[in-house]
């Protein structure tokens, strides 16, 4: 299962982004396997892809590859979240970090694929393991 | 073992019930269905065509209109991202 970060979404749905090319070389990679989406990091990518086509685009995304949602979300995730947070706060993550972080040690197997410095060089999951990456 | 749970429609409950009386288990059913769905979803992946070629259709059928700025986001940086962010919710209360 691959865990989607905003920036390969953001990317992959805005061909005039810097991480275009290297987005969709990572998809032609990865595009077998199961892609899950967590809420925060569709708020994200929607914010940042404020424009219609823009939104049409991750619409088709989400559809052609069978992008699922993640669905184990509940009131101990959330708080568990808010743990992680605490615990990275001189940091200042994102809910999305924290989340993806969290989801990353629930759903053993996972990989993350983020173009995000920060999962490589600061942020663990809540047991102190590294976060498995979908991308080097 | 994880327990998945299902909702059903007033027709499915009635087959599902006709199944349980003709002393057919409603997991083993449930457990063939998911592994034939799945086969087919792998089978589809496998035999797609490259996914750049997939995007490269979605960009054609979806084109930016013509003299769109150029965005200033760097999704690599994080706190640029919440800036801009916190920039378009400010625009938005005011």
């Amino acid at each position: 299962m691959i865990l989607l970060d905003t920036a390969p979404v953001v990317a992959l749905c805005d061909p005039r982004d810097a991480l275009n090319r290297r987005a969709l070389r990572d998809l032609n990679r990865l595009a077998r396997e199961p892609f899950v989406l967590c809420p925060p990091v569709l708020t994200e990518a929607c914010f940042l892809l404020p424009r219609r086509a823009q939104r049409e685009r991750l619409r088709r995304f989400l559809d052609e590859f069978s992008v699922a949602a993640y669905r184990s979300e509940d009131e101990s995730l959330w708080l568990e979240v808010f743990d992680w947070l605490m615990r990275y706060h001189e940091h200042d993550p994102d809910w999305a970090d924290g989340y993806l972080a969290v989801v990353a040690e629930k759903e053993r197997g996972s990989r993350v694929w983020t173009y995000d410095r920060e999962f490589r060089t600061t942020w663990r999951r809540p047991d102190g393991t590294r976060v498995p990456l979908a991308v080097s | 073992m994880k327990l998945l749970n299902v909702r059903l429609g007033p027709d499915d409950a009635r087959m599902a019930a006709r199944l349980r009386e003709a002393g057919i288990p409603i997991s083993r059913v449930v457990r063939a269905a998911i592994r034939a769905a799945h086969e087919r979803h792998a089978a589809a992946r496998v035999s797609r065509r490259p996914a750049s070629e997939i995007m490269a259709d979605i960009y054609r059928e979806y084109p930016d209109p013509p003299n769109l700025p150029r965005g200033e986001r760097d999704p690599r940086d994080r706190a640029r991202v919440r800036r801009l962010i916190r920039r378009r919710l400010r625009h938005r209360s005011s």
